[in-house]
């Protein structure tokens, strides 16, 4: 099993619904997010101008850095749903998760001690029915959540919609293997690498 | 990337302190005053102390240490460094013990080796465990031969330091000391490592020079450049240049006039290049993709 989300920005509008409905929904402080949305643009010259909008958060690394630096395993890859996920009580604090993300969604909080991010709302999830609550909370629904080895699940079917060129993961610098798609269609705008 | 200065420090401290145990343990095996190596060694273990104890401070709380300490077979990166940090210390206790009445035999060649492998490991792997490819200046290996290089240098300079200082060594292996009525320091210098201490020091020094420029090579001088006086100041003119002077000045009649204040220059070069390198290292840190640092959340919510 493969649980992670799907994002297409064909219909994303930048709203920050997601965000909102994220720190909301786990009481996250004034300065801390799990995600965040991005503006990727605008790039060209008018009037062939496109910009998109990036959603940002752990992208559920199929092999994933962060874990692999835990001097404490309180980083870990759920074996049941592959989802990545932080044992704050193993916690130590020592920010190496933060500084192994290739792509800087970790955050540390200073009055817990330790470092947070994305949980796919593991406390809606986890029973196999909810969804996250930005995906539940997206005005546009532009975002998906379910298991990638799934054909039925909401990710593939909406996945299987778009043709391959429309289909994006975030650059990979080793062997991360990002789980994370984004769709991005050509007639929308050109995917960046940001890289 | 905010400077993590209890990083810095640990990492030049801990790998200081392993030099200095791999001068202790190559005087055991090519010839020295075991006045020297014992004095070295409790300088050893009171840097892996203060090294390790800066390291706590970079934890969210001292006590999270134990959680680490409990992991060490996860062979992250930290765990490597926290085995090697006990191993360092555990030689060295052994060798203070095992020398404490005199000579200890075989079992004080066996430590010394050890001293000298695990001294040269823990400089650098206290530098390997950066090496991630989410950090694009930090993935490379010149930055662990940078690490190993610097605190070799200062391990070796304090070294030199600590047999300066010793200038009534007790024990015959001294004997070109005992017969010195001039200048005791140098005699004792020249004759630690079978009088090869400062052509080992500008061993030292060589590895520490290449490392740095290696590394500074790496980042490219654009990149470097935009950290100034960390590189061009605190690396290239105090980490190389002025380590490697005090190195080849070793090699002249220096040396024999003013061992302990050569020693002492050296040292504190090497420990303000050292630290230079690291915070190179933190301040040149731009991640692959800083999602969060580059969003400019919704201005509409002030979030």
């Amino acid at each position: 099993m493969r649980k992670g989300l799907l994002i297409n920005l064909d219909r994303c509008s930048g709203c920050d619904s997601c965000i909102v409905a994220c720190k909301l929904e786990n009481d996250l402080p004034l300065g801390h997010f799990y995600n965040k949305v991005i503006a990727v643009g605008p790039t060209g010259t008018f009037p062939d101008v496109e910009k998109y909008w990036l959603p940002s958060q752990c992208q559920q690394c199929e092999n994933p850095a962060c874990v692999h630096v835990c001097p404490t395993a309180a980083s870990y890859r759920d074996p049941e749903t592959g989802m990545v996920l932080i044992d704050k009580e193993k916690c130590i604090g020592c920010q190496y998760c933060i500084y192994a993300c290739p792509y800087g969604v970790r955050q540390f909080n200073e009055d817990a001690g330790v470092v947070q991010k994305c949980t796919l709302c593991a406390q809606i999830t986890a029973d196999g029915d909810g969804v996250p609550a930005c995906v539940h909370n997206c005005n546009c629904g532009a975002r998906f959540f379910g298991d990638y080895d799934d054909p039925d699940s909401d990710v593939c079917r909406e996945l299987a919609k778009y043709p391959d060129e429309a289909i994006h993961t975030l650059p990979d610098p080793g062997n991360a293997k990002p789980l994370t798609r984004y769709i991005l269609s050509p007639k929308i705008a050109s995917w960046k690498e940001l890289v | 990337m905010a400077i993590q200065w209890p990083l810095v420090l640990f990492s030049l401290l801990a790998g200081g302190a392993g030099g200095l145990l791999a001068f202790t343990g190559l005087s055991e095996l090519l010839g020295g005053s075991r006045t020297v190596r014992r004095r070295a060694s409790w300088v050893a273990l009171a840097l892996l102390v203060v090294g390790g104890l800066a390291s706590v401070a970079h934890l969210a709380s001292p006590l999270h240490a134990i959680s680490a300490v409990t992991n060490l077979l996860s062979f992250s990166g930290i765990s490597i460094e926290l085995m090697l940090l006990g191993a360092n210390f555990i030689v060295g206790a052994a060798y203070l013990g095992l020398t404490r009445e005199g000579d200890g035999g075989a079992a004080t060649k066996v430590f010394a080796v050890l001293a000298v492998v695990c001294g040269i490991a823990i400089g650098f792997f206290c530098g390997h465990g950066y090496v991630i490819d989410a950090q694009p200046t930090w993935s490379t290996e010149t930055l662990p031969l940078a690490y190993l290089g610097t605190a070799l240098a200062l391990g070796a300079f304090l070294y030199a330091l600590v047999a300066g200082l010793a200038k009534k060594p007790a024990g015959a292996e001294v004997a070109r000391a005992d017969s010195s009525d001039g200048a005791p320091a140098a005699t004792v210098v020249a004759s630690e490592l079978g009088g090869k201490l400062w052509l080992a020091v500008l061993v030292c020094c060589a590895l520490d020079a290449v490392g740095i420029v290696a590394y500074g090579l790496f980042l490219g001088f654009d990149a470097a450049g935009a950290h100034g006086a960390l590189f061009w100041g605190g690396c290239v003119v105090v980490g190389v240049a002025g380590v490697l002077a005090c190195g080849v000045a070793g090699m002249t009649a220096a040396a024999t006039k003013a061992p302990v204040p050569l020693a002492a220059v050296g040292a504190a070069c090497a420990f303000v290049g050292g630290i230079a390198l690291r915070m190179l290292m933190w301040a040149a840190a731009t991640g692959y993709l800083d999602l969060f640092s580059h969003t400019v959340p919704s201005v509409m919510l002030n979030l």
